[in-house]
């Protein structure tokens, strides 16, 4: 083939230049540690690496959200386990006051004491976390949960809220627990609170003796008011506006009190009874814990040492015991799913450590450049380079122009 | 003897002429286009002798050049074809970084974004994690700009390129006729203006640089030039121009026309091949990632506002717009344009669903009152769905009589428009409207959840003026009280859900949401549904984060599945990637084919300089020996007159 002199010149620096550009894109690579520049150099690679780093990123998210909720239960926790021996405090009280040889003065002690635990739970029942957010408010966690009221009695200000955040792909896991489940939401022993409306008279704390005539009568009105008609004849269940009162019998006792079962609930009632007394019978499913104490202070606080003080308070001494009892189980319960709560994040966390491993490895797989591969590449290329400019250098003197002389 | 002389005189003639040749060989090895040339020569006539036929000497017949029509062909139309895609990838290769470049591209911005509503998801009552969000939206829609501001500028960039190319082609349109007066005229005399033709090659060559030509070969020696499917851009001497302006459909893409006398022609459509070929094939491009960008906004404003409109923000307000309304008036008008002259009224265009939205542009044309639709992607005609919508967008038309074409591009502006309208951290919808609480006295193990439903908005006066209402635990199922506790009557009849109901749909103030219900109730249970002032309620913001995963793009009739946000810009990135990969193999083939090309031709048609060498000293020895032939007729000569002294 005939080969013009500008042929063998283009060719030559062709040659050269594509060569060099070679050179040039694996040195590129080589500085760079990446075998893919843009998204052109492998258009289904590199979106699988846009795949594989939004699903770092996400798992990057994740565990911060693990470490955030890890910090959130654990400060839960460890309020629960101040609770817990607080709890634990006022659960010796109580077996210590059922001590039938205390006289009232020791009585006044464990209830000074008792005062002092029941502000204890009040101040961590509202305690914040560090970013001034109630821990057991629920949703509403920028005011204090617990409010005490003028009676003495304690009111929940915060709702069921529960907040979640995601941990992976489809699992959320709860934050918070709110003071309502934990503190309030507990149940009631006896399930019933009588109290005295009008008169000298006393009521005993009621108890339920027949369930499903209990149920039946209080299944819509939780509250009943009853009258007494005669001493020592029956009593009436006269509900407001109810023309034709029920009545029940009224049975003396050896001891001068008087006994009935009303509507499935068994009462005693003594003291200095009229005509006309009345009192009212509640269904209370539960009662809060902080309430449970204060009624248990009240209880020790007041009430001599009659046969009469004697037998409400032992009563009282009993029902505390199981509903601080209950309270301590609900707390033990939340502290369980708790303790689950952080097992799951642990082995989330773990999940996502070997998960951002294997992203890794694919992820080098695809982007990262196999370095032996390149650099004997390299030395490839360079000795083509440096031969084709050493030929190019030959070729380009040789002339006969040269030799004409 | 008088033949010897001139015998010798001719050679010496010939051999001048061959240098001559050579020589003009030699001084053009470097010209574009030259072809080299060569003296033909042959022996003059015999003169008739006693002794035969005597030869007379030689004479130069022709010079003539060494060319192959063919191979010329080649080279032109490699020219034309790698000059489009190394034009195509040039460009391409930009929008290929700009997409995907960790500084210019959305989806870091997005990932932000998202990581930034994580961090507000976990601690929604905080102002700096809300503010550090806003600012992250404020970033993604900044980033939505730019790209948007980047792919306008490569577009009026290329506006501007046209013109300089077309400018180039009237120029050698222009020189391609002036060679065809002056070769017709030379030719006329009966031999090949050799250095003209090549000059003309040369220049077609170049033209086949700028936009693909095809060559006609008329018997006076002209040609003519068409571009595209068979416009005439020089017929004999006369050469049409290329011009550029404003497109008429779409007066921010610049149209590409041809003049010939008084008359414009639109060939934009119709022009392939050369730098303005692929410009043109870009442009294509450049309009689909604009759209596909213009779409994710779209989508991303309007489900995030959607989202947002649903919830309560940190005061207890219902949820306002986190971006700016994609429907403003003046959004909606600059949607589309009309085509051509013959046109009454104007369109406006809203979008009404981000998810049925397409990347196409689409047509719509009226006549006689009726309403057409063309999907330009397909050039399907689409009819509207039961609510006047096509694929996402309604066209509400000005007046009644409207007439003429007109433009429809839904998206395009899309990725412009995006802005961060809050400007109040405390104003971010992250809690859910209500909330519900089990009743203390509650004798069951009965739980009631609370579910939101996606998608509505809400009064809140009208809201709050209708809760609480309480779930009840009858006998019989569940009624529902309002908050004096009387039972809530719809139509006349009391709200009630049967025993085994799972899940109770309510509806309060023309807010609906759903109770479900699990465990065992009591008669007498109640469950009270009230409005949440909470302020460290998430769940709104939950369901904001599960955009970056919801499928909430591309739905279609066929895929009514669709894919999420950061899938439809990997879709987009992915295309370009290919796109740019196709070019660069591409160019990379044309330009194997066009060295080829170019290989070929040079091999016959291009100047050897030892060839040339070696003629030189070939043609100073026949002159050398032609010289020596008139010594001999001298010498003999003087021999002659010396004899008769």
């Amino acid at each position: 083939m005939r080969i013009s002199t500008i042929q063998a010149f283009n060719n030559g620096v062709l040659g050269m230049q594509n060569t060099y550009a070679n050179v040039t894109r694996t040195q590129e690579q080589i500085s760079s540690g990446k075998r893919i520049m843009t998204p052109a150099d492998d258009p289904v690679g590199s979106v699988r690496l846009l795949q594989l780093e939004q699903q770092a990123s996400k798992l990057d998210q994740y565990q911060s959200n693990l470490t955030a909720a890890t910090n959130s239960l654990s400060q839960e926790e460890a309020t629960l386990n101040s609770v817990n021996n607080i709890l634990q405090r006022v659960r010796e009280i109580t077996l210590e006051a059922g001590n039938g040889a205390l006289d009232q003065g020791g009585r006044t002690a464990l209830a000074q004491e008792l005062a002092e635990r029941e502000q204890e739970l009040f101040g961590l029942m509202n305690s914040k976390n560090a970013r001034g957010e109630y821990l057991f408010g629920g949703y509403n966690s920028g005011e204090a949960p617990f409010e005490k009221l003028s009676d003495g009695s304690y009111d929940y200000r915060g709702d069921e809220g529960q907040r979640s955040i995601q941990i992976a792909s489809s699992k959320l896991i709860a934050l918070n627990d709110n003071g309502k489940s934990l503190f309030v939401d507990i149940p009631h022993a006896s399930k019933v609170e009588t109290k005295v409306d009008k008169g000298q008279g006393r009521i005993s704390l009621g108890e339920i003796t027949d369930q499903a005539a209990f149920d039946t009568a209080f299944a819509t009105e939780r509250s009943m008011t009853f009258s007494l008609i005669e001493v020592g004849e029956a009593l009436h269940v006269q509900p407001s506006g109810d023309p034709t009162p029920d009545s029940f019998a009224l049975t003396v006792n050896e001891d001068g009190t008087y006994s009935a079962t009303v509507s499935g609930v068994s009462i005693t009632l003594h003291g200095e009874l009229a005509k006309d007394d009345s009192f009212t019978i509640a269904n209370k499913e539960t009662r809060g814990v902080l309430d449970t104490i204060s009624q248990l202070r009240k209880t020790l606080e007041n009430g001599g040492d009659s046969p009469d003080d004697k037998r409400l308070r032992s009563e009282a001494l009993a029902l505390s015991l199981e509903n601080i009892d209950n309270a301590m189980n609900k707390v033990l319960g939340v502290q369980t799913s708790i303790g689950a709560r952080m097992n799951i994040i642990e082995s989330t966390g773990n999940e996502h450590a070997e998960s951002e491993l294997i992203n890794k490895t694919v992820r080098s797989g695809i982007e990262d450049l196999d370095y032996a591969e390149a650099l004997s590449r390299l030395s490839l290329q360079s000795v083509v380079l440096q031969a084709a400019q050493q030929s190019y250098v030959k070729i380009s003197n040789l002339s006969l122009f040269n030799l004409i002389r | 003897m008088a033949d010897l002389f001139n015998i010798g005189l001719s050679g010496l003639k010939a051999s001048q002429t061959q240098l001559s040749v050579t020589g003009q060989n030699i001084s053009n090895i470097n010209t574009p286009g030259y072809t080299r040339q060569t003296a033909l020569q042959s022996a003059r006539d015999p003169s008739f002798t006693g002794a035969g036929y005597i030869g007379n000497g030689t004479s130069i017949v022709d010079v003539q050049r060494i060319h192959n029509q063919f191979l010329t062909n080649q080279v032109r139309s490699s020219t034309s074809m790698n000059s489009e895609v190394t034009t195509f990838q040039s460009q391409i290769e930009e929008l290929n970084g700009l997409l995907s470049g960790t500084a210019t591209g959305i989806n870091p911005a997005m990932q932000s974004y998202f990581n930034a509503l994580q961090t507000a998801v976990e601690d929604p009552a905080s102002l700096p994690a809300r503010q550090l969000f806003l600012a992250e939206a404020d970033g993604l829609a900044g980033k939505f700009n730019t790209v948007h501001q980047r792919l306008t500028a490569q577009n009026q960039f290329l506006g501007q390129q046209m013109g300089t190319v077309t400018d180039q082609v009237t120029r050698l349109a222009g020189n391609v006729a002036a060679y065809n007066n002056s070769i017709a005229t030379a030719a006329a005399q009966g031999a090949q203006p050799n250095d003209l033709l090549d000059a003309r090659d040369e220049a077609i060559r170049q033209l086949s640089q700028y936009v693909g030509v095809t060559v006609v070969p008329q018997d006076d020696s002209t040609v003519n030039l068409f571009i595209g499917t068979g416009q005439p851009l020089v017929v004999g001497n006369d050469a049409s121009a290329l011009v550029t302006g404003p497109g008429r459909a779409d007066p921010n893409r610049v149209e590409v026309r041809l003049r010939s006398g008084n008359t414009e022609q639109d060939v934009t459509s119709l022009i392939s091949g050369g730098e303005l070929g692929g410009m043109i094939r870009y442009r294509g491009e450049l309009d689909n990632a604009l759209n596909s960008v213009g779409r994710l906004a779209l989508a991303f404003a309007s489900e995030t506002n959607q989202q947002l409109a649903q919830g309560l923000d940190l005061n207890g307000k219902a949820g306002t717009a986190l971006f700016a309304n994609i429907n403003t008036v003046e959004q909606m008008e600059q949607r589309s344009v009309a085509i051509g002259e013959d046109v009454n009224g104007s369109l406006k265009i809203s979008i009404d669903d981000t998810s049925k939205l397409t990347t196409s542009d689409y047509e719509v044309s009226y006549t006689n009152g009726t309403e057409t639709v063309r999907r330009l992607s397909d050039g399907k005609i689409i009819e509207p769905n039961a609510d006047g919508q096509y694929d996402g967008f309604s066209i509400e038309p000005s007046t009644t009589s409207m007439k003429g074409r007109f433009l429809v591009m839904p998206t395009r502006s899309g990725a412009a428009s995006i802005d961060v309208q809050m400007k109040n951290p405390q104003d971010l919808a992250f809690a859910a409207p209500v909330a519900v609480g089990a009743n203390l006295n509650n004798r069951g193990t009965g739980v009631v959840s609370l579910e939101l439903q996606r998608g509505q908005a809400f009064d809140v006066d009208r809201l709050t003026g209708g809760l609480p209402v309480t779930l009840e635990r009858t006998a019989t199922g569940y009624r529902l009280l309002d908050r004096n506790d009387s039972p809530v009557t719809q139509g006349g009849v009391e709200v009630t859900f049967a025993d085994d109901t799972k899940k109770a749909n309510i509806q309060v103030g023309e807010y609906n949401f759903t109770l479900k219900l699990s465990g065992q109730p009591s008669t007498g249970d109640r469950y009270e549904v009230n409005f949440n002032p909470g302020t460290s309620d998430n769940r709104n913001a939950l369901q904001l984060s599960s955009l970056q995963t919801d499928a909430v793009m591309g739905k279609t009739d066929v895929n009514p599945k669709g894919f999420s946000l950061a899938d439809g810009y990997g879709t987009l990135i992915q295309h370009v990637g290919t796109q740019t990969a196709q070019a660069r193999a591409e160019s990379e083939a044309s330009g194997a084919v066009l060295k080829q090309a170019v290989n070929n031709r040079d091999s016959v048609s291009a100047v050897n300089l030892d060839e040339e060498a070696a003629n030189l000293i070939k043609f100073e020895q026949y002159y050398n020996a032609s010289a020596q032939v008139i010594q001999i007729a001298r010498s003999m000569f003087d021999t002659l007159i010396s004899s008769m002294r």
